[in-house]
């Protein structure tokens, strides 16, 4: 276990000492250092992080995770989306985008396993005014495998976030001992699957989803939000269950807690420990509650 | 075709409204988010901001929410606005 932590550590600072050499503040003008695996992102319009259906809440990064569970083996997992949005443009006011989407999440705790593929389409329609009050109205369509929860089947999601400057949504406000910030997101779900709980039978879910998350960030400004403080709380209601899932509890809640430390000042790379207790329809995850430490990425 | 200049005065009293600070405040080193604060939905939504200053040109072309969000500084805001001012793709 001590082997694969100074691994985990090991590989990080490599990374990080190869690919974002030098990418420190300048205080000349125009002189910002980029790194190469970011400006691909850039240019070719893609996105990683942990998962493409909440991407408009603050950005939880891609995840390779040792698992430190509680009465369980020791394991590995990983938690990555991938979307492109390179189709764009204008529509009554409002800018909107679309693009195919990948994500996998993958846990090989013996406890609690994980193993879901999904992929589908994401658009995402915004409007409003950044410096008053903007909205995110989100849909995803998407193929679901799930092997260990629910079979294969559709998924698809719609929903809203917004930016208001007054009530700290998206923006860290507060004094530079201790800035903070928090982000709330509503949704609707639909599911469908073929092999529900391993019944070997097909089922329908309608979902409502509420989710809140903060951010502290002490000395937010002196240290660069290299350490973030995030907490989150999602909670799943099967508002319509039919077929297998009428034997599924209809209530779901997921509290997360996570420190990071990023290496790089564009926060692409980074340390973290995670904690996690519930469950998470969305991604399969069936009940649990576990410590991770994590080397995140995001682009 | 509008010059880098006559873009970075937008952007930056742009950004200064959004953010509620002075623009004189503000200098193109300053990352978006480390120094002024600006979440990634904060940072998506500087598209609707950027579309209008680039398509206020002949030939300027929207700037969507997924470029202006990955611009990490007040200079990648810039030299994106002023791509899509001139009708180039980033």
């Amino acid at each position: 276990m001590k082997a694969v932590s100074r691994g985990v550590v090991g590989l990080c600072l490599c990374l990080a000492s190869t690919l974002l050499l030098g990418q420190t503040r300048g205080d000349q003008a125009n002189v910002v250092p980029e790194n190469p695996i970011d400006s691909f992102f850039k240019t070719n319009h893609i996105t990683l992080a942990q998962s493409v259906i909440d991407k408009n809440s603050i950005q939880k990064p891609a995840a390779l995770q040792l698992v430190l569970p509680s009465g369980g083996k020791d394991s590995y997992s990983i938690d990555a989306g991938l979307t492109w949005n390179g189709l764009y443009g204008q529509w009554l006011g409002s800018l909107w985008e679309v693009g195919p989407s990948v994500e996998y999440h993958r846990n090989t705790q013996t406890k609690t396993p994980q193993n879901t593929f999904q992929a589908g389409l994401s658009v995402v329609d915004g409007f409003g005014d950044p410096g008053t009050v903007f909205h995110y109205v989100q849909g995803v369509v998407q193929y679901k495998d799930d092997r260990i929860m629910s079979g294969q089947g559709v998924q698809a999601s719609l929903s809203y976030t917004l930016v208001n400057w007054d009530l700290a949504i998206g923006f860290a406000r507060g004094p530079d001992v201790l800035q903070y910030m928090w982000q709330p997101t509503a949704a609707l779900q639909y599911e469908g699957a073929d092999n529900v709980l391993k019944t070997g039978k097909s089922g329908e879910v309608g979902r409502v989803k509420g989710h809140v998350e903060a951010g502290l960030y002490p000395f937010g400004k002196r240290l660069e939000k290299r350490i973030e403080l995030i907490t989150q709380e999602s909670y799943w209601y099967d508002a319509a269950q039919d077929d297998a899932y009428d034997r599924v509890q209809r209530g779901h809640n997921l509290f997360e807690a996570s420190g990071n430390y990023w290496i790089d000042v564009t926060q692409n790379l980074g340390l973290g420990i995670d904690y996690l207790r519930g469950d998470n329809p969305e991604q399969g995850l069936a009940r649990q509650e576990t410590v991770m430490l994590s080397l995140k990425a995001k682009f | 075709m509008p010059s880098r200049d006559d873009i970075k005065v937008q952007v930056i009293a742009r950004i200064a409204s959004v953010v509620h600070c002075p623009a004189n405040q503000i200098a193109e080193t300053n990352y978006l988010w480390q120094d002024l604060g600006m979440g990634p939905t904060v940072r998506q939504a500087m598209g609707m901001p950027y579309t209008k200053i680039s398509q206020s040109y002949k030939g300027g072309l929207v700037v969507s929410m997924s470029d202006a969000g990955k611009c990490n500084t007040v200079k990648d805001s810039i030299d994106l606005v002023t791509q899509r001012a001139n009708g180039r793709n980033p």
